[in-house]
């Protein structure tokens, strides 16, 4: 498959000037990398999806399990929830923008932002998922409201919960990208539409394989995870 | 997302009550949130540069939509979130239909797929301006794609569902293949689908006005950047609060609509 993919654009590159081959857009990717220059905008994009993760992880996965575990707040916040997961969220990238400055803050808020819905979402699902004998049993073994938590409900969730990291984080990288094709100091979404505006179309394509290669084996590595956890429960 | 699960069940006259008081609550905290927002805005404890107060906002609106640029705005975001949903339903149902029937290839292209619902097909956005132009053809190229994505899953999802027996009717009263798809899989599919093809739509809408946030000559998401970098404030968040508008619209009526095709559902 992934072979197929490469033939077929070089195929495209032959028929087309637009298209740059791919050795071309590779070698033109390794000169970055050999003269150091790329360092400090992987940097930056890699920061800014790590903090932005974390920070929607802290917070979606808790407000996700108190909206999951009451009635109540479920009723309350799920419209809430679904109509915010439907607003496309960059839009309020220029908001972030003026509050944090252009920079890797701005961009991590942005990721943050972005990534705390699904996380959110999926949480909640998990856990209304959750078999109700199992509260029952941590109430009949009198375990403390931690334990019933780590013990019972994480360990339960397990699947559904690297669901969220697994979106959370492909949304968060997302985002970072577009964030930085907007406006940024540094980064690879930067470099790639800089790229294009210097019609370097090689150096454009070469860091948008990249991308798509972080994005990818993120996804799958994690995606693995899911499947053995979920293999597990079973 | 959730396709599967099942509503609880409880006393429904109670569970009435209950949800008449949670909708009280939300929209006591949606009032609440707008207020704060007035309040700090025209008391100055949020800078106006940043954040306009709401009155302002509506006001602003109003004398924004009767012009013929945001018209023009408008049409052009509308047209590129149709034509782009169109597509992905036009080509993502088939392509569910052909991983159901192929479980092989379901199998060869399910990593792709997967990775595919996230990852990030916008990624590819320079390539396809490089390549197509600064037209709506790249924006509609990356929506299609990433509506396509939950309604081929969801469609697969869907026909593996189906109950067994329909298919054994359909063989025992011979129907013909045509007859097999039009009258017995897809009404016994389409409430299991109908989620995908919302998510499918939504994500139509965040995908068109994410590009042209980014970069576009055209469209609401467009100008709302456009805005920003002219320090327009007040502008810029009349184009938020249209799009604000617009997804919560399309999520309220395609909610509406689910909630009705589920109802009969078996």
């Amino acid at each position: 498959m992934l072979v197929a993919l490469i033939l077929l654009w070089a195929l495209l590159s032959t028929m087309s000037d637009l298209v740059a081959s791919p050795a071309e857009s590779l070698s033109a990717l390794m000169d970055r990398f050999a003269d150091g220059s790329i360092y400090r905008h992987l940097n930056a994009t890699m920061q800014a999806v790590a903090i932005g993760f974390l920070i929607a992880a802290a917070v979606g996965f808790p407000l996700g399990y108190a909206i999951g575990r009451s009635k109540f707040l479920g009723a309350v916040f799920d419209p809430l929830v679904a109509g915010a997961f439907a607003i496309p969220r960059v839009i309020f990238f220029p908001i972030l923008l003026q509050i944090f400055g252009v920079g890797v803050g701005a961009q991590s808020a942005m990721a943050a932002l972005a990534a705390v819905f699904p996380i959110m979402v999926s949480t909640t699902a998990g856990v209304r998922a959750i078999n109700p004998l199992l509260p029952k049993l941590a109430r009949s073994l009198s375990l403390s409201p931690l334990q019933t938590v780590t013990k019972i409900y994480v360990p339960a969730m397990a699947p559904s919960l690297m669901v969220g990291i697994r979106i959370g984080f492909s949304i968060a990288f997302i985002n970072v990208i577009i964030a930085e094709f907007f406006a940024a100091r540094a980064g690879l979404g930067l470099l790639a539409l800089r790229a294009y505006g210097m019609l370097d179309l090689p150096t454009m394509y070469g860091i948008i394989v990249l991308l798509a290669a972080i994005a990818l084996i993120g996804n799958l590595a994690l995606w693995a995870v899911e499947r053995r956890l979920g293999n597990k429960q079973l | 997302m959730n396709v599967l699960t099942k509503p609880a069940l409880g006393q429904p006259k109670r569970k009435f009550a209950d949800l008449q008081r949670a909708s009280m609550v939300r929209w006591a905290i949606i009032v609440a949130l707008v207020a704060v927002l007035e309040l700090t805005t025209r008391t100055g404890m949020i800078s106006q540069s940043l954040m306009v107060p709401p009155s302002v906002i509506l006001a602003e609106l109003a004398s924004i939509v009767p012009t013929e640029q945001f018209g023009q705005d408008a049409a052009r975001t509308l047209t590129t979130i149709l034509t782009a949903f169109s597509i992905g339903l036009v080509l993502g149902v088939p392509l569910g239909v052909f991983l159901w029937r192929v479980p092989a290839a379901g199998r060869i292209l399910e990593p792709f797929i997967v990775t595919g619902y996230a990852m990030p097909t916008l990624l590819f956005y320079p390539v396809l301006l490089a390549v197509m132009g600064l037209n709506a053809g790249p924006i509609i190229v990356i929506a299609a794609s990433m509506s396509l994505i939950p309604i081929a899953l969801t469609t697969m999802v869907a026909l593996n569902a189906i109950r067994p027996i329909l298919h054994k009717l359909a063989n025992s009263v011979s129907a013909s293949p045509q007859q097999y798809y039009l009258k017995v899989l897809f009404p016994a599919a389409t409430p299991l689908i109908f989620p995908g093809v919302k998510l499918g739509f939504i994500y139509a809408v965040i995908g068109t006005v994410a590009m042209e946030f980014i970069l576009a000559s055209q469209g609401v998401g467009f100008r709302a950047g456009f805005y920003y970098r002219e320090l327009n404030t007040a502008d810029m968040w009349a184009y938020i609060a249209v799009v604000i508008v617009l997804s919560v619209l399309v999520n309220s009526v395609l909610t509406w609509l689910e909630k009705r095709i589920r109802r009969d559902m078996l």
